[in-house]
């Protein structure tokens, strides 16, 4: 009996050391526990999201935070709100889900005292677990509790490996150095934006059917949006902390192509949770695929993201809506440059 | 329930420890409980089939003991046929059947709109369903007497470990089982968690991994070159091996831990040297069911050729259609009934080629000959098996058929869904696997039922099978492949 008891007392004592020997195995810049999930993320790589929450740390005060996903961060150009005179940071980083918002939000909120929390709620989020978006923060955040009650929220051994990995790194400062890659066609902008510029303009064709679309925009078949309790239980607790923070929180859907749109089969039933949602916390839901601003044939990069022309149409659009909300003041000059 | 999932994790602890402490009395109950909770996890509705034949066949059990003549119990018998098939055939075949009506009509110009249903295939209902019958037929033969207890046979339709997915247990050997009052027995407490931890390994290092790959070849055939196909191919052998005997591993541990034995499932079928030999070791509790309960009735081998031979067909036909309800299943069957027909027919003539090469005087190399082709036979079926359609089947066939075996074509092998790291732990996997296989091999069947595993090493293989787990493990709540069954 005391075999069995010496066995299972040994597990985590072997796999501590483990984790230890993994760290230091390194192979194209990631551990050899990061090649055995197919986690894609490395450290200082795509989405910016080193560089990011860097910055955020001296930031300051803000009257906008954005949070959300690749939607979010670039989507939201800062230098747009700056126009207005309004200090904004985007906090959105690659797949990043409410369940991952709602723990960057906790660590920060009080770094950057938002005046307003604008959640971007694409619906290519909902259906996710959050693990993606973990290893990304995990990977180019420093250790802190949030990381770990994201680890526990996501309930996945990945995570669990991953956290205990990044314990590892901190008690022991063995961490590789790490530096903000540069990725050719995109540029990160104070405050979290990331402008991507198109090295070959691509034209989205307006017709689903056109071979080109087929091929190169839409994604492969019709899909059902399977809104994860967990999620949307996080989109709840966000609405919450924000108000409990004494800011107040948009959600804000980015407009992705018609063809897009059409080949999710339940929008309409995503739409109405999220509506029931804000309107339980008296929140403004601003679903921009309803709102026509873009044009499907001119305005995006790829099947889901906007092109700098989308950006900038959509933010003007977002903004005109904000003004006339009363959330924002129109400025001056602004007023009479749109003139 | 998953095997596989965190409510396992907690699921599993908790009935052992409530098990071994509660009084022998009441254990039935309370296993009775936990599997229909089990069960009910899934779809908490579908349980009322489960009851239905449960009840059907105590019944028709109960019935059957009390009358010697044998006209009168077939009545019974019929009434367990009639009730066990018809769940299986309405939830599982009716589509299927009603479908290729529609499709051979419209071949004759007759458009007729025949009924579809529209409801989910209860997990595990083939297994539980004959898992049953062959108590029904086991009281009509005599083998077995009534069980009056209903509790006990309702565990016995059950039992949690084996419900969804086997090993199809015999009532003359597990009813017995529930009767006897058992005791925490370190030895074989330890010898079924470590079966369970080899069953999970096979399945979330192995299994899963190689899913990721599988499924993207065989989904989207036409965007794979013939060389990926083929790749996918072997690696589909290593996964639906791992997914089921993983499985089963896990399923015999619990139900060890707890103190019952469950018949061995696999006896490392890819070292087979012949297909008749395959299906001693492959899903061994389904090809002893069939022997038992079709292919002997039938007449088995005691007949003329020719129905010998009808006999062995059939009863592979039905097993393909067992395992799912669509033609590439049936196929799949066929293709093995047709493996042993020829290698029936071609035994005089196989004999003399390896005189002729005097392979037979060299039988290390007559074994590894025979088990590379017996492989690659069974091979050959799995492409039937995993397809989506006969129509994707031969198309991948025909890629598999058109190599690019150069260094630019070895590069092409499309790995973009798993990557580099992935596919090397995959490979890897693999080959440990086989060579836990080979050494499986070198023990004597019997023993391995037993609870000693041999070998000075197993607590190293304990850990590093373990910490494969943790390390490697694919962690996405992937279905056994076997549950759709």
């Amino acid at each position: 009996m005391s075999r069995i008891i010496k066995f299972f007392l040994s597990i985590p004592v072997i796999y501590l050391v483990l984790v230890f020997v993994f760290l230091n195995i390194r192979f194209q810049n990631k551990s050899l526990m990061d090649l055995s999930t197919r986690n894609p993320v490395v450290a200082g790589g795509f989405g910016h999201s080193f560089q990011r929450f860097q910055e955020i740390q001296h930031y300051g005060d803000v009257d906008i935070l954005f949070l959300g996903s690749s939607h979010a961060y670039r989507t939201f150009d800062n230098r747009l709100y700056a126009d207005y005179g309004l200090k904004t940071f985007n906090m959105g980083s690659p797949n990043q889900t409410p369940l991952n918002s709602y723990y960057l939000l906790k660590k920060h909120i009080d770094d950057v005292n938002p005046k307003w929390v604008i959640l971007e709620l694409y619906t290519g989020v909902l259906d996710r677990d959050g693990l993606e978006s973990f290893y990304d923060l995990a990977t180019n955040t420093p250790f802190s509790q949030e990381l770990v009650e994201m680890a526990f929220a996501i309930n996945s051994p990945h995570a669990y490996n991953k956290i205990v990995e990044k314990w590892v790194q901190h008690v022991t400062g063995i961490a590789p150095p790490v530096k903000q890659k540069d990725f050719s066609g995109e540029a990160y902008v104070a405050g979290g934006y990331v402008e991507y510029s198109q090295s070959k303009p691509k034209i989205m064709p307006v017709d689903m059917q056109h071979p080109n679309y087929q091929t190169e925009f839409a994604p492969e078949e019709m899909r059902e949006v399977e809104l994860l309790d967990l999620q949307i239980s996080y989109v709840h607790k966000i609405l919450k902390l924000v108000s409990q923070k004494n800011a107040r929180a948009i959600l804000v859907t980015q407009p992705v192509p018609q063809a897009y749109l059409a080949q999710i089969s339940n929008y309409e039933e995503v739409e109405k949770t999220i509506n029931s949602i804000a309107s339980l916390y008296d929140v403004p839901y601003l679903d921009f695929n309803k709102y026509n601003v873009l044009d499907s044939y001119l305005h995006f990069e790829d099947s889901d993201h906007l092109n700098p022309e989308g950006v900038r149409r959509f933010n003007r659009a977002l903004i005109k809506e904000l003004v006339k909300r009363n959330i924002i003041s129109p400025a001056k000059s602004i007023v009479k440059k749109e003139d | 329930m998953l095997f596989n999932s965190f409510e396992f994790a907690v699921f599993f602890p908790t009935v052992i420890i409530l098990f071994f402490i509660m009084p022998h009395r009441f254990r039935w109950a309370f296993l009775l409980a936990a599997s229909y909770y089990f069960y009910m996890c899934w779809k908490a509705e579908y349980l009322v089939l489960i009851i239905i034949s449960t009840l059907i066949d105590y019944f028709a059990g109960i019935q059957m003991g009390k009358v010697a003549e044998q006209r009168k119990r077939k009545k019974y018998l019929y009434l367990s046929l009639l009730a066990n098939l018809g769940i299986l055939f309405s939830f599982k075949y009716a589509n299927f059947f009603s479908t290729s009506l529609r499709a051979g009509l419209e071949q004759l110009n007759i458009f007729y709109e025949t009924p579809l249903f529209d409801w989910l295939l209860p997990v595990g209902i083939s297994f539980y369903t004959f898992q049953s019958l062959s108590y029904s037929i086991d009281v009509y033969r005599g083998e077995k007497t009534p069980e009056y207890h209903l509790g006990r046979f309702a565990l016995y339709v059950a039992f949690f470990p084996q419900l969804v997915a086997g090993p199809i247990e015999r009532s003359v050997r597990l009813l017995p089982q529930f009767e006897k009052p058992v005791t925490f027995q370190y030895e074989r407490v330890v010898s079924g968690l470590r079966l369970m931890l080899w069953g999970f390994f096979k399945k979330l290092v192995i299994a899963d991994r190689l899913a990721i790959y599988v499924n993207e070849a065989f989904n989207y055939p036409g965007e794979h070159s013939g060389l990926t196909l083929l790749v996918a191919t072997y690696f589909f052998a290593f996964q639906i091996y791992c997914d089921f005997s993983g499985y089963s591993d896990i399923a015999i541990g619990t139900a060890r831990v707890m103190g019952y034995d469950l018949m061995l499932n696999f006896r490392q079928p890819y070292f087979s040297k012949s297909i008749s030999e395959f299906w001693k070791r492959w899903h061994i509790s389904l090809s002893t069911w069939f022997k038992d309960y079709l292919y002997i009735p039938l007449g088995g081998n005691r007949v003329a050729k020719w129905r010998w031979y009808y006999n062995l067909m059939a009863v592979f036909l039905v097993s393909g259609l067992w395992h799912g309800a669509n033609w590439t299943f049936v196929l799949w069957g066929g293709l093995h009934g047709a493996y042993l027909f020829i290698s029936i027919i071609t035994a005089d003539i196989r004999k003399r080629i390896r005189a002729f090469f005097r392979i037979d005087r060299v039988p290390a190399l007559k074994r590894t000959i025979s088990v590379i082709i017996t492989f690659h036979f069974v091979l050959l079926a799995w492409v039937f098996f995993r397809a989506n359609s006969i129509g994707d089947a031969f198309f991948i066939l025909q890629q598999m058929t058109m190599l690019d075996l150069s260094w630019a074509g070895f590069l092409d092998i499309n790995i973009e869904n798993l990557g580099w790291g992935e596919f090397i732990i995959a490979c890897l996997s693999i080959l440990f696997l086989v060579v836990v296989d080979w050494f499986e091999t070198k023990i004597k069947p019997e023993s391995l039922q037993t609870y000693k595993r041999a070998g000075s090493l197993k607590l190293v293989f304990d850990y590093v099978i373990l910490f494969s787990i943790i390390f490697f493990g694919v962690f996405e709540h992937t279905e056994f492949i076997y549950f759709q069954f």
